[in-house]
């Protein structure tokens, strides 16, 4: 058996899509590594899904991305008590993550307002599919705090700076403006 | 029986709007359903387009394709995500 029928015999796995239902302020969380060097990383919590990202190309077509959703997510209004969602929405800590994706190159960004069928239980959103990942925006205090997340996400992997002292990014992002 | 209106529409890289296709139908869904067609037909054809905007009746959506490896647009994957979209509406 030679290379090209061993690798054809091997399987494959990807992540097509996950969906994940946001509503409310979502937290964040930023952590940076090695910023300003090519080893570079930035581990972006957001709520449930925790996203690596390494090039400021790859999070700067996802800003761009999310912006497109602003006008849309408005017309979302703020969010609504839980049980209007009907879809076992729980609450979120920083450290109670599910998913994890590491995203390169350009991804695929796709906005799509969804309104919800008579009788549907699926309520309307605004679907945000970034790469392998759909979030179902429900409001507006959902799409605005994942915006701010993949807002500083980009501000970090587009510094030159040298590496900061510590990991929290919230103080580095603090200091920098100081 | 309303008319529901649609249209899409190609976004070159200096921004500009071009309309490739429209139509009408008798019912949201129908106007829907024809317009996401009528945008992966708009993918294919327009492969370098830096976004797609599907628009019935004020609603809009906005597909802003990757790049693949080599920063080609990958239209698979274009093509995948309104395939995704399609299914959400149904």
């Amino acid at each position: 058996m030679d290379m090209d029928e061993r690798s054809s015999n091997k399987g494959f796995s990807a992540a097509v899509e996950i969906t994940v239902r946001v509503s409310g302020e979502v937290p964040v969380r930023v952590d940076a590594s090695n910023v300003g060097t090519p080893e570079q990383q930035v581990g972006l919590t957001l709520g449930s899904v925790l996203v690596y990202l390494r090039d400021r190309l790859t999070v700067t077509a996802v800003v761009e991305g999310w912006r497109s959703g602003n006008y849309s997510a408005q017309l979302l209004g703020p969010a609504r008590p839980v049980a209007y969602h009907h879809a076992g929405l729980a609450q979120v800590m920083g450290s109670q993550v599910s998913t994890l994706v590491r995203l390169g190159g350009i991804p695929n960004v796709l906005v799509a307002p969804i309104t919800r069928r008579p009788g549907g239980v699926v309520p309307s959103h605004l679907r945000m599919q970034v790469g392998p990942v759909v979030w179902q925006v429900c409001d507006w205090n959902a799409y605005h705090s994942i915006a701010l997340g993949w807002e500083r996400a980009a501000r970090l992997l587009s510094a030159d700076l040298p590496e900061p002292d510590t990991d929290d990014a919230e103080d580095w992002i603090a200091a920098r403006r100081s | 029986m309303a008319d529901y209106g649609w249209t899409v529409a190609v976004v070159d890289e200096l921004g500009v709007v071009r309309p490739v296709t429209e139509g009408v139908k008798a019912t949201a869904d129908q106007a829907w359903s024809e317009a996401l067609s009528a945008a992966e037909s708009a993918v294919i054809e327009h492969p370098a387009a830096e976004e797609y905007r599907i628009t019935v009746e004020g609603e809009t959506a906005t597909l802003r394709p990757g790049r693949t490896e080599t920063g080609e647009p990958d239209a698979a994957a274009a093509l995948e995500s309104l395939a995704g979209l399609r299914e959400a509406r149904a």
